[in-house]
């Protein structure tokens, strides 16, 4: 089995004047949960187009399962199972038709696999609805038991959450940690949900502006997000200059809403609030808290301004 | 290749439009020849059920260019509107192939849609009047064989020309519009061009534009069978050809 399922070697797609990827070498790792952050046109469905071969590369190169030349890679996508921005069904046909058509499609032998999959994604029950009057969670589902079908090992979902409810959300979280964990699925997903990726992802790839910033482990994560004491007390001004005199230090920020975030000291909080305290300072709130997935990807994307 | 044909026959049997523009077909097939019983009956018209088979062939015309147009548009061009075009491509098959089988499994349903109202309306027609004699030479068996078997070329040739206009457009609204169009104003379009370039009369007269307006005359019946078969088999081939050159190259959206 290979060690990676999915390389980019220095991918660049250009459409006309517009660099929608530039050189990115991406590496997924098999068995991993792949979290691909980007803001709206960073380049996210761009790199997925690509590897699922809807588009072509203007340069560089792609390896799924090891494979790179032309057929091979072709061939290779037998192995994955793909669910790109909107659902893709027939409206015309029901959950069941939907599946069973691709079922025929991908050549797969038994109809059984039709109802499992179904059932996997809680569609087993929908009878006669045409999908056209399904609501865009339940096109979600059935978009997701399609991309099942034929067993994958490697999954390549965009935005899978969009237009599911909160319990829907939390299913399809438990869902795809199943697949990974118990049938080995690798998975590439990204979602505007960052916080529904934090706890799902082993792995996560930084996108702007069409260029691959960071990937990093979940550990990894973890380390670099910046963990600090929240302070909020009645008087923000006076506490900061309280902090940088008596407690010597300017590792520290003061929030518009005037809380302060306070990055040394962490080891000795008592001396902190004691040093506050000491200055008639009252204290609201006071606890250590970490920075998350959000904050880290605005942080590392520079401040988050939206396009 | 033969899953996808599959696959794309299977979807054509569930395309509400496919099984609506048939029905339609269907009774338009059997209340013409009953309606014109009741406007002229035989024992005044003479007519017998080839002439009812020649007037489905000559109004199968209009039935095949709206048909082929309609279908192309809700059968080619809206997998790209659907997504379904996204998952078609990268499922493990070449491009070439995937177009291929969407287009031969369209272009055998144009042929069975352009079949329905003349074998239809012939059937009916002979009930009601029996069947009548087979115009030259021909036997009945030939002459059935000639116009309905160049029919049924004529609707998969017509299919793979509006293969183009859906593989090229993308779009259900811009292929039936421009299909509409092209193929209603297409006669004029020739004789414009030949009054420029005479030898596109020679084109004119060797297309199925042409072959669709002769295929109940007296013109189909002298004509060699070799050509009979490949004008639209030729045009089918052209028009493939095109399809897959286009699609090799198109980013799906």
């Amino acid at each position: 089995m290979n060690e990676y399922v999915l390389r980019t070697n220095l991918l660049t797609k250009r459409y006309k004047q517009q660099l929608a990827l530039d050189n990115v070498d991406m590496s997924i790792r098999a068995g991993s949960i792949y979290g691909f952050i980007g803001q709206n046109g960073a380049g996210k469905s761009t790199l997925m187009k690509l590897v699922t071969g809807l588009a072509f590369q203007t340069s560089g190169s792609i390896e799924l399962f090891g494979q790179s030349e032309e057929k091979a890679l072709i061939e290779a996508r037998h192995r994955i199972g793909v669910a790109i921005e909107q659902p893709a069904l027939f409206p015309y046909m029901t959950a069941y038709e939907n599946v069973e058509a691709h079922r025929i499609q991908r050549g797969i032998p038994g109809r059984e696999c039709v109802a499992q999959a179904l059932k996997l994604v809680g569609l087993g029950e929908t009878g006669r609805k045409k999908a056209r009057n399904f609501s865009l969670g339940m096109k979600q589902r059935l978009s997701l038991a399609v991309a099942l079908l034929g067993d994958p090992e490697f999954l390549i979902l965009d935005e899978p959450t969009n237009g599911l409810d909160p319990m829907g959300v939390v299913e399809m979280r438990e869902l795809l940690r199943k697949l990974n964990r118990e049938r080995g699925i690798t998975i590439l997903i990204s979602s505007h949900i960052l916080s529904e990726l934090h706890q799902l992802a082993t792995h996560y790839g930084i996108i702007h502006h069409g260029k691959l910033l960071e990937q990093l482990t979940a550990d990894e994560l973890q380390a670099r997000c910046r963990t600090f004491l929240h302070i909020k007390v009645d008087a923000p001004e006076r506490a900061a200059a309280v902090i940088e005199r008596e407690l010597d230090t300017n590792e520290f920020e003061v929030l518009e809403n005037g809380a302060i975030r306070l990055y040394a000291h962490l080891e000795r909080p008592g001396r902190v609030s004691s040093a506050l305290a000491a200055h008639g300072l009252e204290i609201e709130q006071f606890m250590p808290m970490g920075e998350d997935l959000e904050s880290y990807f605005t942080a590392r994307i520079g401040g988050g301004a939206h396009e | 290749m033969n899953n996808l044909l599959r696959f794309e026959w299977y979807k054509l049997m569930h395309n509400r439009t496919f099984w609506l523009g048939s029905l339609f077909l269907l009774a338009a097939a059997i209340a013409y020849p009953i309606m014109d019983y009741y406007d002229a009956p035989s024992y005044e018209s003479g007519k017998k059920g080839l002439d009812v088979l020649a007037s489905c062939l000559g109004g199968n015309e209009y039935f095949l260019k709206i048909g082929v147009s309609i279908l192309g548009g809700f059968f080619l061009s809206s997998e790209y509107a659907n997504g379904t075009m996204k998952r078609s491509v990268s499922a493990g098959a070449g491009r070439t192939k995937v177009v291929l089988s969407k287009l031969l499994v369209f272009m055998l349903g144009s042929a069975i849609a352009a079949l329905i109202f003349p074998v239809v309306g012939f059937t009916v027609g002979s009930i009601i009047y029996g069947v009548g004699d087979a115009p030259g030479p021909l036997s009945l068996a030939e002459y059935l064989l000639r116009t309905l078997g160049e029919t049924a070329l004529l609707g998969a040739a017509y299919g793979a020309f509006t293969g183009m206009f859906a593989t090229a457009l993308t779009d259900s609204g811009k292929t039936i519009g421009l299909s509409f169009a092209f193929y209603f104003f297409v006669d004029y379009l020739f004789m414009l061009l030949a009054h420029y370039m005479p030898f596109m009369e020679d084109v004119y007269d060797y297309s199925i534009f042409l072959m669709i307006k002769q295929v109940y005359t007296d013109e189909l019946i002298a004509m060699s069978p070799l050509r009979i078969i490949a004008e639209p088999v030729l045009t089918a081939l052209v028009c493939l050809a095109v399809c897959i050159a286009i699609f090799r190259r198109k980013e799906i959206k």
